[in-house]
């Protein structure tokens, strides 16, 4: 499966969140559940605005949830 | 496998457009050779087909509606996000290509055969055949991720 370049943490902020459902969190965000599961295995890029939905459902700045590892090319 | 409404959806188009559509095309094609071959060997077939197939397609995303309900009795999430409309127009684009191919094909077709149902069923099967693709191509994004 093709991953993107895009890590996130939304599993553990899920788990911290209550085990909160993969289903309660496409709901708050409003998408469905297969693309959290989607976002959280790293197979889906979301839009930014989807991103900071996401981000403020768990109350965390927008960094804590998605990170972009250097690939250590930059200068 | 967990597959969203959207996803089956795309499921039952394409089987049930590559089986009626498949058989639609077979039939066409036996008889193109004929001398007699003509507007109304095709229209009633067409018409049978166009019918079978909408009444397939209501009948099967209804029963996938009324299956896929949830534990609490709510009706299944049968909303689209962006994820399944880019999937959509990322599909579509590919289709796109492939019905402007046939219809450049269809009309070069016009150079050495004056039969106008035969020229018209060519089309039609180049926009079936970019359904098809559509679907197919939906289905790969939806399991690869991209």
């Amino acid at each position: 499966m093709a991953k993107t370049a895009i890590e996130n943490c939304i599993r553990t902020l899920r788990f911290h969140a209550g085990e909160m459902t993969q289903q309660a969190l496409a709901d708050k965000v409003g998408v469905t559940r297969q693309t959290i599961i989607a976002i959280e295995a790293a197979r889906y890029s979301p839009s930014l605005e989807v991103a900071f939905q996401i981000a403020e459902v768990f109350q965390v700045p927008l960094e804590e949830v998605f990170q972009y590892p250097s690939t250590g090319t930059a200068d | 496998m967990n597959l969203s409404f959207t996803e089956k959806s795309v499921w039952i188009s394409l089987v049930s457009t590559v089986l009626v559509y498949g058989y639609y095309f077979v039939r066409v094609f036996e008889q193109a050779g004929n001398p007699d071959f003509g507007t109304m060997n095709t229209l009633g077939l067409f018409v049978r087909v166009v019918i079978a197939i909408v009444v397939i397609e209501i009948v099967l995303h209804s029963l996938m509606a009324v299956a896929g309900r949830r534990k609490d009795g709510s009706e299944p999430d049968q909303r689209k996000d962006e994820r399944d409309n880019l999937i959509d127009l990322k599909s579509a684009r590919i289709a796109y290509g492939i019905l402007g191919f046939g219809v450049v094909c269809s009309a070069g077709g016009v150079l050495f055969s004056d039969n106008a149902v035969l020229m018209a069923n060519i089309i039609l099967f180049f926009f079936i055949l970019s359904e098809v693709v559509k679907f197919a191509t939906q289905l790969f994004y939806y399991r690869r991720g991209f």
